[in-house]
């Protein structure tokens, strides 16, 4: 969780340099790419997008198991040492970047990102399967994200442009 | 290993769980909801990538 907070800080301060562009340019932006992002992953456009698609290594367990646990949950928790296998998290990015919200809004979207990662390995060890229960997220894996998706797009349209 | 009821249980009870969850609460109250959804946002984000690694 905190390695999200320390990304979402960062999008908080670099948000600032996209402030000169006009208000409603930048959330129509930030719409317009929750919806391509949408489309992205019901699979009805393809394209690539820019990823570090590598793991946290394995011997920082090895070295110091509590430490090494803090080291992995952080760098994972940055959202850039990890394999991205979703553009939910991208829209995230590019919200954060252009709408330039306060410093807790940024904060709060850091926390319940962390919160959203670290949710998938509770629910699995409370199943109490763990085999069944990845059997059922391969399964509804591609659902989740697209639902994910337009529940995101759907809240940034009320967020920017529902509220004013 | 506990049950997860028991661990869940064991989490919400303990002595410090107050200490993180009623600021926390206060903080979002004092905050609005729209931070509220940003969280809700951000977790969102988070769970798609269920299964990465």
């Amino acid at each position: 969780m905190f390695g999200a907070v320390v990304s979402a800080l960062v999008l908080f301060v670099l948000s600032g340099l996209a402030t000169p562009e006009p208000e409603p340019v930048r959330h129509g932006l930030v719409v317009a790419v929750a919806v391509l992002c949408v489309l992205r992953d019901a699979g009805v456009v393809s394209f690539p997008l820019p990823q570090n698609a590598r793991q946290v290594p394995q011997d920082v367990l090895r070295r110091d198991v509590a430490r090494g646990a803090l080291q992995f949950g952080f760098e994972m928790g940055t959202g850039v040492r990890t394999y991205v296998s979703s553009t939910v998290p991208y829209v995230l990015v590019v919200a954060l970047l252009l709408t330039a919200p306060d410093a807790v809004t940024a904060v709060a979207a850091g926390v319940g990102f962390g919160l959203g990662r670290a949710l998938t390995p509770t629910a699995r060890y409370a199943s109490g399967d763990g085999e069944t229960w990845d059997a059922a997220l391969h399964k509804h894996v591609h659902g989740i994200k697209v639902a994910a998706g337009l529940s995101v797009a759907a809240a940034l349209a009320f967020l920017l442009f529902g509220t004013t | 290993m506990s049950e997860p009821p028991a661990v869940l249980r064991r989490g919400l009870t303990h002595p410090v769980t107050p200490l993180v969850l009623v600021p926390a609460l206060v903080a979002l109250v004092l905050a609005g909801w729209a931070v509220a959804v940003w969280a809700v946002l951000g977790g969102l984000a988070g769970y798609t990538l269920s299964g990465s690694v």
